[in-house]
């Protein structure tokens, strides 16, 4: 991707578009709800939840009132799409960090002490990454109850495997080299040596994969609802307006267009970012 | 070499085993044993009130399922089952599992192997392209494609086109579900091909998007990598003309990682077979898996696990040893 550096217009675009989807996130409250609060903020008056009982009619299509028409129990699609952005992003940020950490700990034990640690933990890591991991999401949470815990542990269960290869293939690369020699022969301590030199060196690789995984959870969390998995039954999320576009396109497509395109734009920003990024800090993508 | 491949399949038996271990143990733990799904159920698989069975019946139920017996010896005993390609009796329909099993991976296999194939048919002269032509507006525009077309979920696409293409308030160009219409066996043969077409084109876009725009990449940086090698100029300064020196000396040599990832793409099938089944409610694999999850068909969940894990392991084996035959630089001695 050598061209992003030339155009860093890319990075600035998809960087305020990553930036206004955080806002969204954090400010959904104030955009759509119910409540009565203030004059101008909601800036619309229907919450998540709510149908409009002076909606005759479900499935109604956009017009003034309903920004973006509304779904099949008359709430409006507009409020659940940005209280489903938000859950989505929030829910899918303590993912990754979970994912980042364990993944980052159990690497680094496993490059830093080698030997059978090493060859038990991979022998662990195969095992989970060759699961065929969406049945096994699947089949969790439809065989334990639905809620945000067993969510949270179905999307960690493989989701920490690529940063553990990241960490452990750095600490291989970086352990033997003259600088932890060097500290080593200086009677540094082997915590020392694990925070201090190791694990700040090998955090590049790792801080370059957040976006993409941010992007590619996003998807996969939609995916478990879309097919009526994932969230709590309710709660808005993308996944689940998608599955009632599913089941009503031949006659509601803005439970198609609007979803869809913001799960696009959202993904689609979080890839471009990273990608960014990763010219940046990645010297092997750049000349 | 040998001693390679036999290390490898040993290693991927090791794996398997590891896998069918931990799903069977979590399927039997899970809450809602077997047996009280079986006894809930008609004789026709509905769900239904718990039946008045005698406590006798219960027992008798048990030992014939080993039910009795501790898990491991469980297991032993659906280990040697599956030795005989016995996958027991389905709890939905009471059908030997390992025959629905076998009508429906004919389906999958053929959306995915040509999803597969498609990817690599565009990918790769897409990939070429834009590596020939590096930093011109169309290396851009197919790069900033691929990264695109990756961040399109497979089930946003399919809903697009369901809405816009499959009747509805838009246009009405093609059939919204199934593989076949409803007076296929009517049809002539060359009707018969037209209308599994006419099918089959929907659910393939959405099977070949992301693998094309992988491969793409893959293809772009390989033949960059390629171009830059001294074989290239040697080739050149021999006077070979350039597009000899291109699909002679670096298009050939560029193909060797691409032909590798294609094996790392099968696992993929599955995953994504499951929400592309579901939404055009093709009867495949993925539907079958999906089907079995709602109605706790433990056996052919199960049956599923195996060979999902199965598929993944093949893929990783059949890519390390297309690495090692395409590319003769290449031992694992």
């Amino acid at each position: 991707m050598r061209f992003l550096k030339q155009i860093p217009k890319l990075a600035w675009i998809s960087g305020s578009f990553v930036f206004l989807f955080v806002l969204l996130t954090i400010c959904a409250p104030w955009i759509a709800n119910n409540a009565e609060t203030g004059h101008f903020f909601p800036l619309v008056k229907f919450g998540p939840e709510t149908a409009d009982i002076f909606e005759t009619e479900f499935l109604a299509a956009p017009d003034q009132v309903h920004l973006m028409g509304t779904d099949y129990v008359g709430r409006d699609v507009f409020a659940r799409l940005v209280h489903g952005i938000s859950n989505s992003l929030y829910f899918s940020l303590a993912v990754v960090a979970i994912c980042l950490i364990l993944g980052t700990i159990i690497g680094g034990i496993m490059g830093f002490f080698g030997g059978w640690i090493d060859l038990v933990l991979s022998r662990v890591m195969e095992i989970i990454g060759n699961f065929p991991i969406f049945l096994l999401q699947l089949t969790l949470l439809a065989f334990l109850s639905q809620g945000y815990g067993v969510l949270l542990f179905v999307m960690t269960l493989a989701g920490w495997i690529p940063y553990c290869r990241f960490v452990r293939a750095e600490f291989f690369k970086l352990r033997n080299q003259e600088f932890v020699l060097a500290a080593k022969a200086l009677g540094a301590s082997r915590t020392r040596i694990f925070f201090r030199h190791l694990l700040p060196n090998s955090l590049t690789p790792v801080i370059i994969y957040v976006p993409f995984d941010l992007s590619s959870t996003i998807i996969s969390l939609g995916a478990l609802s879309f097919l009526g998995f994932g969230e709590p039954i309710n709660v808005a999320s993308l996944g689940e307006l998608l599955k009632q576009a599913k089941d009503h396109f031949l006659d509601a497509w803005w439970l198609a267009v609007f979803p869809g395109g913001a799960l696009f734009l959202m993904t689609l920003s979080f890839s471009l970012f990273g990608a960014s990024i990763r010219d940046l800090l990645d010297p092997r993508y750049s000349d | 070499m040998k001693a390679y491949i036999l290390k490898r399949f040993l290693l991927l038996f090791l794996t398997l085993w590891g896998i069918t271990l931990c799903s069977f143990v979590m399927l039997q733990l899970a809450p809602g044993s077997p047996l009280e799904m079986k006894i809930q159920r008609g004789k026709d698989g509905s769900l239904g009130e718990k039946s008045a069975v005698s406590e006798e019946v219960i027992q008798r139920l048990r030992v014939q399922y080993h039910l009795d017996k501790p898990i491991l010896v469980r297991y032993g005993l659906w280990l040697k089952d599956i030795a005989r390609l016995d996958f027991g009796t389905s709890f939905a329909d009471h059908r030997p599992v390992i025959s629905k099993i076998a009508e429906r991976v004919p389906i999958s296999l053929i959306f995915g192997i040509s999803g597969i194939i498609i990817a690599l048919l565009l990918g790769i002269p897409l990939g070429l392209l834009s590596g020939a032509h590096p930093n011109t507006w169309l290396d851009r525009s197919v790069a900033f494609g691929s990264i695109a077309f990756y961040a399109l979920p497979s089930y946003v696409l399919g809903i697009l086109l369901l809405t816009f293409l499959g009747g509805g308030e838009f246009l009405n160009l093609f059939p919204i579900y199934g593989i076949q219409s409803d007076a296929y066996s009517s049809l002539s043969l060359v009707g018969k091909i037209l209308d599994r077409l006419h099918h089959f084109v929907l659910p393939c876009i959405c099977y070949s998007l992301g693998g094309l725009a992988f491969i793409a990449q893959q293809q772009r940086a390989s033949i960059l990598d390629a171009l830059n090698q001294d074989y290239i100029r040697t080739a050149r300064a021999k006077g070979l003309p350039e597009w000899l020196v291109f699909m002679k000396h670096a298009f050939r040599n560029s193909l060797i990682p691409t032909v590798t990832i294609v094996g790392a793409m099968l696992p993929g099938i599955l995953g994504a077979s499951v929400i592309i089944e579901v939404l055009f409610s093709i009867p495949g694999l993925g539907l079958l898996s999906f089907e079995s999850l709602l109605q706790r068909d433990y056996p052919t969940i199960m049956a599923n696990f195996t060979i999902g894990s199965l598929l993944s392991l093949a893929g990783i084996f059949l890519s390390d040893l297309l690495y090692v035959i395409v590319d003769p630089r290449i031992s694992f001695d």
